[in-house]
């Protein structure tokens, strides 16, 4: 149990205790001090120095007597007798009551203790002198009344001179008897005080060192926790939850520093759950709009898709239906050809037999054959537009296959014969492709997408490259435009969906959307490069076997 | 048996000491004329018989009183029976002298000087140590001290 232990109240019980002590000890130090001093002042003031004064003044009445004896033994005049006579009376009288006083005093010095062997036999040697003394008096004054002053005269200046020396020798003992013991009672007395002033001072800088330790032990005890209390709490109400406190007493103070601490903890704990449940809902939140985003896509992809599947089916029933007239047209003018040939070898073999041949059929005839070869040569331009038609819509190809992407390429570009022609150079820069397992109409599409984008990144006349090669198990084509190029801050956006740099009507900002998706979906990658005002380069990274076809679908 | 002894001993230091006690004690005699008319006396007329106050006996007999010179035991026993000391008392002797109202006390220079004294003068007063062979006088008191 250290005083860490203990309860404020009984801390502060403890250290009032001791102050209270210690100043209740110096009291009791200090009266009893007192009580000292005032005894031993009592003693030189009631019982010491009275008894000086009254021996000294019972030596000069003894003084005076003797003297008024020699007076009364020389004088002449009766009536100076009488009056001498009365005086001895009187200083006999004063003597007695300073005995009296005297021995009153003695009587209070031995209740106290304080009347020493050696003063009793001094006074009881001068009771004893002074009777021989009042001995002699008495036949001194028997002899003054029988035989005159001579006679005596002599008692007193022999015998009675003799013993009032004595006993006037034993009474000056007695006074320096009371004035050295009135002396120790005076130094006993500021002994006495000297030590309880000491004592007094001691024990009131001991108190006040309790005090001031007591003052400091109370600041360090409860200011100090407090104000630390108070800064945690500043810091908690800050959003500080991991603010600790070491509890270093187990009093209220430490009591207080453990519930704090485990209303922070409480706070970190509930503020954590908090936490993770909106973390959790943002969560759900991106989830949900990441799947509205899609949903946005599916839609307008499938859209899309739908637009290209009935173009798709009106390219190839207008491709289907075009080919049958065009056959007959391409069959009949290979007939017409060659009935024009076989006429025109009857002309020469008529005109080798001699007859005459009208210039004018044969300038009918070279007519005839321009025309027949005109219409040949638009036979087979058709034919071959509908083939490319057939080829780009695929609709018999929309299986996952192997295909020839050199070919899905060359079809594109006939379908953009028209939109190139005079205006735009396309250089083919073929490398070796292998054949790509894939959807054929939907990688056309992206090249169609592509292409259509390079056209309408070239004002006026340039140039479009399209570059194809084999990169390990990958192919890449790049399809690379002279044209006006992309803004830097509209790459990182190029393939989003609805991105449009095209006013309203020229594009529905699907399209690279739509290849992108396309490209993902076949485990391949797009990406561009471009510098505004050097044209943009478009490259498609496909793998050569993406795998199983089912993967690809989902 | 030993408490009997130890009460044995005790009874034998009490008597011991009680006998020394009583060895110790001094009794004076107060001895008078054998012609005074009393035959005991007051300690308040004893006094103020030594103070000179008293001067008569009641027959009108004059009084002498004697007082013995050498300070000893009975001296003291005497006076402090009176309540005067012997010098407080020849203070007053000295006044009465002076004064002319008395003569001091006869002094004589022993015990038996004492009993000469007052058996020879009439109306004589003094005191003794009891033992001290009294010829004709009268006791008119007895002082015991006991000791201390």
């Amino acid at each position: 149990m250290s005083i860490r232990d203990l309860k404020l109240g009984t801390k502060q019980a403890v250290a009032f205790g001791l102050v209270l002590f210690l100043m209740g000890a110096a009291g009791i130090v200090t009266m009893v001090s007192m009580q000292s001093i005032k005894v031993n002042i009592e003693h030189t003031s009631q019982l010491w120095l009275p008894r000086a004064i009254t021996i000294s003044e019972l030596s000069l009445f003894t003084t005076d007597l003797r003297r008024q004896q020699i007076q009364l033994t020389v004088t002449e005049s009766a009536d100076m007798q009488e009056e001498l006579k009365r005086q001895i009376v009187a200083t006999l009288d004063k003597i007695n009551a300073a005995r009296d006083r005297y021995e009153e005093l003695r009587e209070l010095a031995v209740a106290e203790g304080l009347y020493s062997d050696q003063e009793r036999a001094l006074y009881d040697n001068f009771d004893r002198q002074w009777e021989g003394y009042q001995d002699l008096t008495l036949d001194w004054i028997v002899l003054l009344r029988d035989e005159g002053q001579q006679a005596a005269s002599q008692i007193l200046t022999e015998d009675a001179r003799r013993r009032s020396q004595d006993f006037r020798q034993n009474l000056s003992e007695l006074v320096s008897i009371s004035s050295v013991e009135s002396q120790k009672a005076a130094m006993e007395a500021d002994r006495a005080y000297s030590r309880t002033h000491g004592l007094t001072r001691i024990l009131m800088i001991i108190a006040i060192g309790v005090s001031v330790l007591f003052i400091i032990g109370l600041i360090r005890l409860v200011t100090f926790p407090v104000k630390r209390l108070a800064d945690a709490a500043c810091r908690v109400a800050g959003g500080d939850l991991d603010v600790q406190i070491e509890a270093r007493s187990r009093d209220e103070v430490g009591t207080l520093a453990d519930s704090f601490n485990q209303m922070t903890h409480s706070l970190r704990e509930a503020r954590a759950k908090t936490e993770a449940q909106e973390a959790a809902l943002r969560k759900q939140n991106a989830e949900l709009e990441a799947t509205l985003r899609q949903l946005q896509e599916a839609q307008q992809q499938l859209v899309m898709k739908e637009k290209m599947a009935s173009l798709g089916n009106l390219v190839a029933g207008v491709a289907h239906e075009i080919n049958n007239p065009v056959g007959a047209v391409n069959s009949s003018s290979d007939n017409a050809r060659r009935a024009m040939e076989k006429l025109d070898r009857q002309l020469q073999q008529c005109a080798a037999d001699g007859c005459s041949v009208n210039s004018r059929v044969s300038n009918v005839m070279g007519v005839l054959g321009d025309s027949i070869e005109v219409i040949s040569m638009a036979g087979q331009r058709i034919a071959q537009i509908v083939k490319s038609l057939k080829n780009f819509a695929r609709l018999d190809e929309a299986e996952y296959q192997k295909a020839d992407l050199h070919l899905g390429l060359e079809s594109t570009l006939t379908l953009l014969h028209h939109e190139l022609k005079n205006r735009i150079t396309i250089v083919k820069e073929f490398g070796q492709l292998p054949l790509v397992n894939c959807y054929p109409n939907q990688i056309n599409q992206v090249f169609m997408n592509l292409l259509i984008n390079a056209a309408q990144a070239i004002h006026g006349e340039g140039t479009i490259t399209i570059s194809t090669r084999t990169v390990g198990e990958d192919v890449e084509i790049a399809i690379s435009d002279s044209g006006k190029g992309i803004p830097p801050e509209n790459l990182p956006r190029i393939f989003d969906p609805g991105f449009t740099t095209k006013g309203v009507g020229v594009g529905t900002g699907l399209g690279l959307s739509i290849s992108y998706n396309i490209v993902r979906k076949h485990e391949g990658n797009i990406w561009v490069k471009s510098e505004p005002g050097k044209g943009a380069t478009f490259t498609i990274r496909l793998p050569i076997d993406p795998g199983d076809e089912t993967l690809l679908k989902s | 048996m030993s408490k009997l002894a130890t009460l044995i001993s005790y009874a034998l230091i009490l008597l011991l000491l009680t006998s020394s006690g009583l060895f110790s004690a001094t009794t004076v005699l107060v001895i008078a004329h054998s012609k005074v008319p009393v035959d005991t006396i007051t300690k308040v007329d004893l006094r103020d018989i030594y103070l000179g106050d008293i001067r008569q006996w009641k027959d009108g007999t004059e009084i002498v009183v004697v007082d013995t010179k050498p300070r000893n035991k009975t001296k003291e026993c005497f006076y402090s029976y009176i309540g005067k000391s012997p010098s407080r008392m020849k203070s007053i002797w000295i006044k009465k002298l002076l004064s002319g109202e008395g003569n001091p006390p006869e002094v004589v220079e022993s015990d038996t000087d004492a009993v000469h004294k007052v058996a020879s003068t009439p109306g004589a007063i003094g005191f003794v140590t009891k033992g001290t062979p009294l010829d004709s006088v009268r006791v008119i008191a007895e002082i015991v001290d006991d000791g201390d």
